[in-house]
Order: structure tokens, then sequence, then C-alpha cells
């Protein structure tokens, strides 16, 4: 499951998604929207995406993973308007044993932030900003 | 960055040309910051490669990354 959704992703679904008979240890990342970074206060955060591009290379990361981690893997990235607490993304691995499990949700998630052209303007009493 | 400039930008550039060479002619444009990136195609591209008509191009500015 690869996809930008608009609505509160279904972190369950997610998890389903990457489960198999012959996969032991499941791994799900949920990214939440903080409150506040440091002494700025969030009222919302406002996310946006290059939307082809952000899903052909999360693909492109899902094939990588799958590759390196013999997993089953699964990336979910909300867009537009989010509140504090609400989730944003959520990758989730599921492999033959915990460990590469944990190894591959955490190449996700940090692969994910890194490449996937996706931007966040963060909303707050003092006005607003991408980061 | 798209703030500052809009979502497109205008260039004149003889083609084919270098990633590179686009790359200069933004940043002479004011339109290039320190972490971005060009993509071709919808994929990543290297300063060598190539832009052809025909392709699309896209600047993309460091994506949202976030504490770790």
């Amino acid at each position: 499951m690869i996809r930008l959704v608009r609505e509160p992703i279904d972190v369950e679904a997610v998890r389903r998604s990457v489960e198999a008979p012959g996969l032991g240890g499941v791994v799900v990342f949920c990214g939440q929207v903080r409150n506040e970074t440091g002494s700025q206060i969030t009222d919302r955060l406002e996310y946006e995406a290059y939307e082809e591009m952000a899903l052909s290379e999360m693909k492109r990361i899902a094939c990588e993973a799958q590759d390196r981690f013999r997993a089953a893997v699964a990336m979910v990235h909300r867009l537009g308007v989010l509140l504090p607490g609400e989730t944003a993304v959520v990758t989730a691995a599921a492999c033959e044993h915990r460990e590469s499990a944990f190894a591959c949700c955490r190449f996700l998630i940090d692969a994910l932030k890194s490449d996937v052209p996706i931007w966040k303007k963060e909303v707050g009493p003092n006005g607003e900003e991408w980061v | 960055m798209k703030a500052r400039l809009g979502s497109e930008l205008l260039i004149r550039i003889a083609l084919p040309c270098k990633v590179k060479e686009v790359i200069s002619a933004l940043a002479s444009e004011g339109a290039w910051m320190s972490g971005a990136r060009l993509a071709v195609n919808e994929r990543f591209a290297n300063e060598n490669d190539t832009v052809d008509e025909g392709d699309t191009v896209a600047v993309v500015p460091p994506v949202s990354g976030g504490g770790r």
C-alpha cells in the first residue's frame, strides 16, 4: 500500500496490508503532528506534495526496502490541514523476524523524510512558516 | 520558495543541456536555494544528467524532514 490521502489514515488497514503468513515481525511507525516545536506553538500543519513525484519516490523506496530487507512494506502520507495529535504518516514493514522489520521500518520513514517531495507549513499564534 | 516565486517560472535555455546549467540559470533568476534539488521527469537528477525537449523539470526545495 503506497498512498497519499486527504482523510485520516486507517493505521490498522496499513498494518493489515503488510501481513503475510511467513512474516513474523511487523513494525508500524506513526508520525504524529506535535503541538509545539521548541518554544513555537503549532495550531495546525498544512502538508503539500509534488504528488506524481512523491508517489514515484515512495514506490522506489518501497522497492528498495523490499529487496534489501526481504520485507512487505507500506507507506501512507496524509496531505492537507492536520491538527496536533493527528497522524501525518504511517510506514509499516513485515519481515520474517523482528530485527529486520525494525530496521526496514526505520529505513522507510528516514528515506521518506529525506527524499519524498512533501512539505509542511506550520501555522501558530506567531504566524506561519514552511518547514 | 513557492511563496516567494510562485509555482512556475519561465527561463530560456538552449536544449539539450545539463542539469547543472539549468540550476545556474535558475540561480541567476534568484530561483534556487541551498538544499534544493532538481527533478527531471519526476526523478531526482544528477548535475551531469541531460535535459531535453519534452522533459518535465521541477525544483524540489528541501523536503519536510523534521527531527529524527
